[in-house]
């Protein structure tokens, strides 16, 4: 995943949560990698995206660890496409990564926004 | 169109991935590429850019073999080739006989006249076989 300039931090930050974006967008319904990275890239207003060779492995491992679970879909006229969707333990997993997020996020703006509140 | 199969297979060739899934993993990344490519074409690119662009969607560096290399997919033991050799005397002997268990049960009738013709051989007297000897 690229996007904002910084270097360590900020690609951890990234590396971090790309799990959390992963199962948050897929918790909606099930979707194929190509909308997968456009999302990303749209709803993060360009900030966030995921190379090729970067996503696919993701899911993949998501797959293995039983979180997400890829379909092949085929319709008339069009290619097949995998589609993948949130397991019942890949709900769960979401639901703490959640949890665990917006508590970090909320202790670091209650440590960086202290000086100016 | 350029050719996305190749460029994602050979990314791949790295690592030990079972055919049928490393098939899969080529399609789906060509399907990637190619929805990339179309777009970048509908909005007016040339093909050759629209290629280059594409690509462009792969990091340098084979990041695509190092991320995967620690799946367990990637890690697939090599097909088994009934009779063919592994190198190890005791897994080899396993490994036939296994064989032979399954063949006999597919063929029941064939694996009980074998025995029975190696057990009628075997139990005749050593003057009999004499006779066997004579005769052919």
């Amino acid at each position: 995943m690229t996007g904002i300039k910084a270097p360590a931090l900020d690609r951890e930050l990234k590396k971090g949560s790309a799990e959390l974006l992963i199962l948050s967008l897929l918790d909606a319904r099930p979707r194929h990698g190509y909308e997968l990275s456009k999302l990303i890239h749209t709803r993060s207003g360009g900030q966030l995206t995921f190379h090729i060779d970067s996503l696919y492995p993701l899911l993949y491992r998501l797959e293995e660890r039983g979180w997400i679970k890829g379909t092949w879909v085929e319709k008339p006229g069009e290619r097949r496409r995998r589609f993948y969707r949130v397991t019942a333990s890949g709900r769960r997993v979401l639901a703490q990564q959640r949890q665990t997020w917006e508590a970090f996020v909320d202790a670091v703006r209650r440590v960086t926004g202290g000086e100016h509140a | 169109m350029p050719d996305w199969a190749r460029e994602v297979r050979e990314r791949l060739s790295s690592l030990r991935l079972p055919p049928a899934r490393e098939a899969e993993i080529v399609d789906e990344l060509s399907q990637h590429l190619d929805d990339r490519y179309g777009e970048l074409i509908a909005a007016g690119m040339s093909p050759e850019d629209a290629a280059r662009a594409a690509l462009r969607l792969f990091q340098s560096g084979n990041v695509l073999s190092k991320q995967m290399a620690s799946l367990q997919q990637s890690h697939a033991a090599p097909p088994l080739t009934p009779g063919a050799p592994t190198g190890h005397t005791f897994s080899d002997l396993g490994q036939d006989l296994r064989y032979a268990a399954r063949t006999f049960w597919k063929q029941p009738g064939f694996a009980a006249a074998a025995v029975l013709t190696l057990a009628l051989a075997l139990a005749r007297p050593p003057r009999s076989s004499a006779s066997f000897t004579a005769c052919c």
